[in-house]
């Protein structure tokens, strides 16, 4: 059975990309406009990786990993911050927030996948 | 246009920053306000312009967001829409690689079901050739009964002399003799018969043997025709077979290349869809400097009626620092000349 992994971008386009890049790639993919929107969506469903951007509407990239570690169902689930921030306290808030992982866009399809099969949960 | 030309309060500085920056020093280095008199209506002129300007990027942002969006959406129809014909040529392909009901596995079911309607036909001329044997035989057989015939013929022949000799002693013997001049005569007669009976015999073994000839030779005939028939069948079969063979190795290397064709033109495609992220960088930024003029024109037009009020412009330019989310921005602010696009450098991933 594949394997879901939640893709959170307020940008269609961007969703879009990675939704093509991951499913090429055998995954299903889920997608949310926001933190709202993915809170929303998940609503207590196995995810086995969350690809978040950062700077979103509603509730940012950082704030979706706090909430998302304060859910049980979502504790040790494995979240990719996929921005296009690359300043060290950015990287550092995401990381003491429980990101596993940063990334930062233009993405290339094979490093996304090479971490997204690190990363996602078995 | 010059700083001195800009009206006092806080938009000299503004003005400043604007006007009389050097062209390469760092923006963040703006000069310290200055004492000069500034543009009368400056400040009224851009409460009204930033706005629209602010409009303006907002239209060409979100204008290029949705079109890039199209587009993407576009293309992934496009690149699936290749991946069914890929998929269909990839059937295809294994049907003409011979795998479960594929062509060439029914141009060889056809090859064999052929060579057995051939091997039967083989089969019927043997036959039929057993049978022209046969009829030689006989043939041969007439001729044994036309000699016989013959044989009967001279044996009545002689029977007829043997009788008529001994009727002459039986004449020549007188009354002594009679008796066996009637058995003479008798056996002259049976001798006669004999010969007419030989001669009918000859008559029928001749017509026999002609018959017997001419089916030979008409089944000689047909067994000619029927092998040229036969060679010319297989023939056929074999080039027809040989024609789809070649029609079925055609299509497959057709049907290769199309699949060869398809996998690269998604390829293709999706490189391109990739290379699109560089509109989400362009997005973040553009919203950044349309949210900083809408700020700015928001600043103005409530200091309108308060002639007098200070702005710092390194609190203004450090505040937006803040916001910036690209590395681009950073550089841009730090100098004078626009930083290159970082949209086609490879993504870095750090492990946490």
């Amino acid at each position: 059975m594949a394997k879901t992994i939640l893709v959170v971008d307020d940008s269609a386009s961007l969703r879009q990309v990675v939704a093509l890049t991951l499913r090429g790639a055998g995954y299903d993919v889920l997608e949310a406009c926001d933190g709202k929107d993915a809170v929303a969506k998940l609503d207590g469903r196995k995810v086995h990786l969350v690809i978040s951007d950062v700077n979103m509407p509603n509730m940012d990239g950082i704030a979706l990993v706090r909430a998302l570690k304060g859910m049980p169902a979502y504790k040790f689930t494995p979240i990719i911050m996929l921005t296009t921030e690359s300043q060290e306290a950015k990287m550092a808030e995401g990381r003491s927030a429980g990101a596993k992982a940063w990334m930062v866009k233009p993405f290339q399809p094979p490093q996304m996948l090479d971490a997204v099969s690190r990363l996602v949960l078995p | 246009m010059k700083a001195s030309d800009a009206g006092s309060g806080f938009w000299t500085p503004l003005v400043s920053l604007f006007f009389d920056a050097p062209r390469n020093a760092p923006a963040q280095e703006a000069p310290a306000p200055s004492p000069r008199p500034g543009i009368e209506g400056l400040d009224r002129l851009c409460a009204h312009v930033l706005p629209v300007w602010a409009r303006n990027i907002e239209s060409s942002r979100s204008q290029t967001e949705r079109a890039i969006g199209e587009l993407v959406a576009n293309l992934t129809q496009l690149i699936g829409r290749i991946e069914a014909t890929a998929r269909a040529s990839e059937r295809t392909a294994g049907a003409m690689h011979g795998d479960g009901a594929g062509v060439v596995a029914l141009l060889g079911a056809c090859e064999q079901d052929l060579a057995a309607l051939t091997r039967t036909l083989q089969e019927a001329m043997r036959a039929r050739d057993a049978i022209a044997a046969d009829v030689q035989r006989l043939g041969d057989y007439a001729g044994e009964l036309k000699e016989m015939a013959i044989e009967v013929s001279s044996i009545a022949s002689q029977t007829n002399l043997l009788a008529l000799n001994a009727a002459i002693e039986a004449a020549r013997a007188g009354e002594s003799g009679r008796g066996f001049a009637v058995v003479a005569d008798a056996v002259r007669t049976l001798s006669g018969r004999s010969a007419q009976t030989g001669a009918r015999m000859r008559e029928k073994a001749e017509t026999i043997g002609a018959a017997m000839l001419a089916a030979k030779a008409a089944a000689a005939h047909a067994a000619g025709e029927d092998h040229r028939a036969l060679g010319g069948a297989e023939a056929t079969i074999r080039a027809v077979l040989e024609r789809f063979k070649n029609g079925v190795e055609g299509l497959k290397s057709s049907g290769q290349a199309l699949l060869a064709e398809s996998r690269g033109i998604r390829e293709a495609i999706e490189q391109v869809i990739v290379q699109l992220q560089f509109q989400d960088r362009t997005s973040q930024i553009l919203a950044q400097a349309r949210d900083d003029i809408a700020r700015l024109a928001e600043r103005v037009t409530g200091a309108l009626g308060r002639p007098g009020e200070q702005v710092s412009a390194e609190a203004w330019l450090a505040e937006m620092r803040v916001g910036y989310t690209t590395e681009e921005q950073h550089r841009n602010h730090a100098a004078s000349v626009a930083a290159p696009a970082s949209a086609g450098a490879g993504s870095a991933v750090t492990f946490f």
